[in-house]
């Protein structure tokens, strides 16, 4: 049984002034399984953060949840109030380092104050073992905790900026951290040492982790599995070697191919044909068929369903059977 | 070749910061130290360099909003940090940035139209300035323009965000775009894309472009597409390496070059690998 189940999970963002909703997320189904490092890979746009934010019941208005369930073992973390969800789920059993963490520093206050705030919140009021934690975790992103504790947070760099929002995430011991770019923002050197910190994390104390990136290049160095978004669906989903080796849906092969590597020709990268979606437009049939070199007629009527290709997820009528 | 006819010309500029520790020590920071870079019309180049390497105090001097410990910074030929009057008007049209935060660098009061029109109303007072905001909305893949530009900042995701700072360095028709870190929230697909409007305004308007940015894969496509392009490699405030990209990746002579080409993500490298097992 998965750790983490969504369900038919549909978000919209209302726009009252032009009377319509941005339908962010449509429909999806994701099943996270304990110890995995789950990959969400999909273009801007397309619906990553705000899939973190509804696992981390942090939508704001003009947010709106349509449909759907997220359990989490067998409960429905949807169903349960704000104080139950608060004291027993968000940062305890299910955490989050948000996207551009570098900006959710309070600049007023000492990085210390930032851990002590963040456990009262959820109810831990000892400080004392609080600032333990919170040490031994700091610690373990190779940051020192005497010198850092103190400092506020325009006294640190990006990379360690982004440490210690991956501390805060984790100092509670949570089962499921949720990472939103972690390191769009960071240099390559400082990417790979913030990429091989998560992946020790998750080895040494079976931290499961849903990492989110636009980046598929950096897929392979992290994760064991991938789930392919476009437009607010769910396009493939797979092992990471299935799916960086042999891509099966047409989108997850236009995104390989828009991907540069050091030895690519100019020529053999080349950008997805056609404009990304449209956020208002409801695309009939396959949200990918503007832009798919593989459309057939039923592609642009009727939505392909979920089909199972050895073993691997795949929503296009090419692999209908 | 005389100096003036260089767009941009740094000649030995170092940046120091000064900053106190404790009561009585100070600490001094290098961002820059003696550099030297010369930018011709049409030129494109990238830099590369980790985290507090100095690239955007490199942009920023150049920009005119850092003025440097020592060493000059030349506008063709003339101290850009002693113009005045039309010259200074015309440096600041010229040379436009992309800053690298889309998340602080966009006014979250104002909204998307607005904060594009302003710049175009500024420097082209006589053209529709709607029209031209919704072109360059077009330019840089936000479809429909009309959706976007009365959407405020903290209604766009991440790299929609990005997008808009990009559209909005267009607005004054620059020779110049100094783009830090333009493309981070951004999937590879975008990216493309911009390099190649990039490379079309370099054809069309002799832009000249320095591309600040950590994915040497996606800046190595970049100088490959222009005719003109040549990467510098940034550590501790100084230029450790500056050339055909290619032959630095072929053949890199400093230890750092090494260790960034290693930590770069690639995916056919790891594809190759993956193969041999
Ligand atoms: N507060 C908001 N009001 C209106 N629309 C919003 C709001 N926040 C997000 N959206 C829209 O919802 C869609 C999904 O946004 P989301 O931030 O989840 O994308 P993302 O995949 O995280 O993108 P990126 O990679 O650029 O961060 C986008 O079209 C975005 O414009
Ligand atoms: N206003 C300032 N006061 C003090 N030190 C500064 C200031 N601005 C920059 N620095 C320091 O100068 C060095 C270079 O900073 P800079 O921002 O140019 O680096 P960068 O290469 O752009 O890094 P990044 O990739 O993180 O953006 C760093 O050590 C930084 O801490
Ligand atoms: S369903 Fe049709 S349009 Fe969609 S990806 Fe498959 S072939 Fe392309
Ligand atoms: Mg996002
Ligand atoms: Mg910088």
């Amino acid at each position: 049984m998965p750790l983490l189940s969504i369900r038919n999970l549909s978000v919209e963002y209302r726009l009252p002034d032009l009377k319509i909703a941005v339908k962010a997320l449509k429909g999806i189904n994701i099943d996270v399984n304990k110890g995995d490092i789950v990959g969400i890979v999909g273009e801007s746009g397309s619906g990553k953060s705000t899939l973190a934010l509804a696992i981390m019941r942090m939508l704001k208005p003009p947010a709106m949840i349509r449909s759907g369930s997220i359990y989490f073992n067998d409960v429905d973390l949807l169903t349960l109030s704000e104080h139950e969800f608060n004291s027993k789920y968000r940062w305890v059993k299910v955490s989050m380092v948000p996207q551009a963490s570098q900006n959710i520093f309070n600049p007023t206050m000492r990085i210390k104050d930032h851990f002590l705030d963040t456990a009262k919140a959820h109810g831990i009021t000892n400080e004392n073992e609080i600032l333990k934690k919170a040490g031994e975790i700091l610690e373990f992103t190779k940051l020192n905790p005497a010198r850092v504790f103190n400092l506020y947070p325009h006294q640190l760099s990006g990379g360690m900026k982004q440490r210690v929002a991956i501390s805060l995430a984790l100092f509670l011991n949570p089962e499921v951290v949720i990472m939103d770019e972690p390191t769009a923002a960071l240099d390559v050197v400082t990417q790979m040492d913030i990429l091989n910190l998560v992946k020790l994390i998750n080895e040494k104390f079976g931290t499961t982790i849903i990492f989110i990136t636009h980046d598929i290049s950096i897929i392979p160095v992290i994760a064991s599995s991938v789930v392919v978004l476009y437009n607010g669906e769910v396009m493939e989903v797979g092992p990471m070697e299935d799916i960086i080796v042999d891509p099966k849906h047409p989108y997850t092969k236009a995104l390989i191919q828009s991907t540069p590597s050091l030895s690519s020709s100019a020529d053999e990268v080349k950008p997805i044909p056609g404009e990304p979606p449209n956020p208002l437009e409801d695309i009939q049939g396959c949200p990918f068929w503007p832009r798919c070199p593989y459309v057939m007629d039923v592609c642009k009527t009727d939505k392909p369903s979920e089909y199972n290709v050895n073993g691997r997820i795949v929503r296009c009528y090419l692999y209908e059977k | 070749m005389r100096s003036n006819e260089y767009l941009i010309e740094l000649k030995d500029v170092s940046v120091y910061f000064t900053e106190r520790v404790g009561l009585l020590s100070k600490r001094v920071t290098k961002a820059l130290d003696h550099v030297n870079l010369r930018v011709s019309d049409g030129d494109v180049i990238a830099v590369v360099g980790e985290s507090g390497a100095g690239k955007t105090t490199m942009g920023r001097v150049i920009l005119g909003l850092q003025k440097p410990t020592s060493g000059v910074a030349l506008f063709r030929g003339k101290d850009i940090y002693s113009l005045k009057g039309r010259n200074f008007e015309e440096f600041r049209r010229e040379v436009q940035w992309v800053p690298q935060d889309p998340y602080s660098s966009l006014d979250p009061s104002l909204t998307i139209g607005e904060q594009l029109m302003a710049p175009i109303r500024r420097w082209n007072p006589k053209i529709d300035a709607s029209a031209r905001a919704q072109e360059l909305l077009r330019l840089v893949g936000l479809v429909p323009p009309s959706f976007y530009m009365n959407k405020y900042p903290h209604q766009l995701s991440g790299g929609q965000r990005q997008r808009i700072a990009i559209a909005r360095s267009l607005a004054s028709n620059p020779r110049l775009i100094i783009a830090d870190e333009p493309v981070t929230m951004i999937d590879s697909s975008l990216r493309i894309s911009f390099i190649n409007t990039f490379i079309d305004l370099i054809r069309i308007v002799n832009l000249s472009l320095i591309f600040i940015t950590h994915d040497i894969a996606l800046a190595r496509i970049l100088l490959l597409k222009s005719s003109k392009g040549r990467i510098v490699i940034l550590k501790d405030g100084r230029i450790v390496e500056e050339g055909d990209i290619n032959e630095i990746i072929s053949n890199p002579k400093d230890e750092y070059t090494k260790v960034l080409i290693n930590a770069a993500p690639d995916l056919k490298r790891w594809l190759k690998a993956y193969g041999e097992q």
